[in-house]
């Protein structure tokens, strides 16, 4: 997928516009922070997990090579293959090739935002391939042609009459369907893409070095269809998924399931370290791990910034987030919305082409507080604008407003002077409105937003009058 | 060239790698959080609230009075045609006479090796399975890999039934984790959990459409357990 993450005013300003989307973002919002809420409630130990989840993945992000090499080791010795890929376009190969050369025709995909990342389904349908994607949500999407809106739930931003409507054009379904009804649809179409398919794709939430596992957590049952039925099974996966020993997933699993559903576990969880083995009559015949780097080691050898790779992708940071709260994912341009988006996104595209998402925050810190993997998103955040100011991100009146900025918070002399006369030309815009005075750049800010009237004293002769009262 | 790349990440990492040489794969036993079950705790009826909590369906059979109707009733009460069983060498070992009951409650009932396919598995209404564990804290069912069973018959069927053998009911994850590590009674033989193994908890369920839950969007829709009050190897 293109990256659009240097337009996030702009599809940001779209978003606002949209009051379904804002009633879908408040509805969602709502109901993902009653789940994690309540389950961490319900876990009396949760900072303690916090800390080993945090001490586990990072053990692993620090020996990273070591731990890459170990899960390639024990997954080839019962019959897996890894393969890594530099970015994009070779990994987009890499999984092409292998469907080419065991004679698949028929994919289908589970949820996945590396795939999403690398643009896959366009790359193998071009190459005459048929994709289902087998998640409702994805499914949804995939009908739509548009891009997931949220990592947990990428259908988020549709009404059930936009998916009703979707599947009366595609599938013949009646046009009033209700959920129940849509979702048995989705259930007949998608369970003979199943069975028809011999190419399941998948991601993974984890890799495990130690038994050379991939996991995956899911609720639908669509990700245990595509890693059973087909003949050949292609994980694509971040390079960054790895964790040290299978028995650190007792924790991780609780972080997840909890900081995304509010679930204690999923529905269904899978460990898959072989295809089949002798005896077994089902599960692929070919199991492939397709890992990509695609900006991931570049990100990962900057120390500031590396605890971005611990992300274990649960939304959680999105849910609490009150930017994403208001306009949702697609405003941030590509794949990865909310903070972690704003955080990983310039890795992986270029500072100079997102530069805009580190500022896509109120630094409120919610999503550093939230964050089940302990990830300083907040401090990341603001490493990420010093950043974009040194490549020379900030325009002349930026510049020249904080250089304004500075002599003036140096000098208390000054600042009192500035405050006294400032105070008359304050309430004068504050009465008239802000956008009728305001104009060129700072329209864009004033015209959804009002200003209180200010007293007719400020807050330095209130502070003396009162000290000298006695402070009642 | 693919393998080009490889080593060129490798060789990237390894400059800048800051971890301590083999400090990866230490032990390092996980602390059991407080809501994990422990010794003396009722596993079969955390196990039982845990899975009904998600829209599962559970019955501990060892504090029933008639195991075998309480099981019979609930299959009866599904309303199904056909049903599937692997052919675990378990079965046999069982007091309870599971496809007796199933014949007995209408189903037209066929027993299938590894050679079935889930195409084949598909048509069927029911999967029957035993548990190779099961995990209270949770309310989950785990199936390994095994010779006589496919992986799709907990899966592609209308509805699954699950018994869970007493000595195979386990308290946290980390009872499980370690299990499997340490090679447990439960986790040898023809149970090989170090290729393949699923948890499943509950019904297949989505909240894709406006955050509506919907159960049985692909796997089974009905999930029942029946925690058995005898073990496996009890004898």
């Amino acid at each position: 997928m293109r990256p659009r993450s240097d337009q996030f005013h702009e599809l940001s300003s779209e978003a606002l516009e949209d009051s379904f989307l804002r009633e879908a973002l408040k509805r969602a919002s709502s109901s993902f922070h009653a789940a994690k809420t309540d389950a961490v409630d319900s876990m009396p130990d949760w900072e303690e997990l916090r800390q080993r989840g945090h001490d586990r993945k990072n053990l692993a992000i620090e020996n990273l090579p070591e731990a890459l090499e170990v899960f390639e080791k024990n997954l080839r010795s019962r019959g897996g293959e890894v393969h890594y890929c530099e970015d994009g376009a070779a990994a987009r190969d890499q999984v092409l090739s292998i469907i080419r050369s065991s004679g698949g025709r028929s994919v289908t995909k589970s949820k996945s935002m590396v795939t999403e990342e690398i643009a896959l389904n366009d790359h193998l349908e071009a190459a005459g391939l048929s994709v289902l994607e087998g998640d409702l949500g994805e499914y949804i999407i995939q009908l739509a042609g548009e891009h997931p809106s949220h990592i947990i739930a990428p259908a988020i931003h549709k009404s059930r009459e936009e998916v009703a409507e979707l599947f009366h054009d595609h599938l013949g379904s009646d046009p009033d369907a209700d959920i129940p009804e849509l979702t048995r649809v989705a259930r007949e179409t998608l369970r003979e893409a199943f069975l028809g398919a011999d190419i399941g794709i998948s991601g993974a939430n984890f890799v495990i070095a130690e038994t050379g596992t991939i996991v995956l957590v899911e609720n639908e049952g669509n990700i245990r269809m595509s890693t059973t039925v087909p003949r050949v099974h292609i994980a694509v996966v971040g390079i960054e998924k790895v964790l040290p020993r299978r028995s650190d997933l007792a924790a991780l699993l609780r972080l997840l399931c909890r900081s995304a559903t509010g679930q204690r576990v999923t529905s269904y969880i899978s460990f898959i370290s072989s295809p089949r083995t002798g005896g077994e009559g089902d599960g692929p015949e070919k199991l492939h791990v397709v890992f990509l780097d695609a900006g991931r080691s570049r990100l990962w050898a900057d120390p500031t910034q590396r605890e971005a790779l611990n992300c274990i992708r649960c939304g959680a940071c999105l849910n609490f987030c009150p930017v994403y709260g208001s306009v949702g994912g697609h405003s941030y341009g590509w794949v990865y919305p909310g903070p972690i988006g704003s955080v990983i996104t310039p890795h992986y595209v270029g500072i100079e082409k997102a530069s805009q998402l580190p500022q896509a925050s109120s630094l409120c810190g919610r999503c550093g507080e939230v964050c089940p993997m302990k990830i300083p998103l907040p401090d990341m955040l603001l490493g990420l604008r010093a950043k974009a100011v040194e490549a020379g991100s900030a325009g002349f009146s930026e510049r020249l407003s904080m250089r304004v900025f500075s002599l003036l918070a140096r000098s208390p002399r000054l600042w009192r002077l500035l405050l006294a006369l400032g105070r008359p030309f304050y309430r004068l815009v504050a009465r008239a409105g802000l956008a009728s005075i305001l104009g060129g750049p700072a329209r864009r800010w004033s015209r959804s937003r009002s200003l209180p009237l200010p007293g007719r004293s400020g807050f330095r002769r209130w502070w003396r009058e009162d000290s000298e009262r006695g402070g009642e | 060239m693919p393998g080009d790349y490889r080593e060129r990440l490798f060789g990237f990492l390894r400059s800048r790698a800051a971890g301590q040489p083999g400090e990866l794969l230490v032990e390092d036993p996980a602390p059991r959080p407080s809501t994990a079950p422990g010794a003396g705790d009722d596993l079969a009826e955390r196990f039982r609230a845990e899975l009904c909590a998600v829209g599962g369906e559970a019955v501990n059979l060892g504090a029933v009075e008639d195991p075998a109707a309480e099981l019979g009733n609930w299959v009866k009460g599904l309303g199904l045609e056909s049903a599937v069983m692997d052919s675990d060498p378990a079965w046999e070992l069982l007091s309870l006479p599971v496809r007796e009951l199933l014949d007995s409650a209408g189903l037209a009932v066929d027993s299938v090796g590894s050679s079935v396919t889930p195409q084949e598995l598909a048509a069927y209404d029911l999967g029957v399975t035993l548990a190779d564990a099961a995990i209270a804290e949770t309310g989950t069912i785990v199936q390994c890999a095994r010779p006589f069973r496919p992986r799709s018959i907990s899966l592609v069927p209308r509805c699954h039934l699950v018994l869970v053998p007493g000595d195979r009911l386990l308290g946290g994850l980390e009872d499980f984790f370690e299990g499997i590590d340490e090679g447990a009674s439960w986790a040898t033989g023809d149970a090989d959990f170090d290729s393949y193994f699923t948890w499943i908890t509950g019904p297949s369920r989505t909240a894709d459409i406006e955050k509506t839950l919907t159960i049985g969007v692909h796997g089974p829709e009905r999930t029942g357990a029946f925690v058995l009050g005898e073990g496996i190897s009890d004898d």
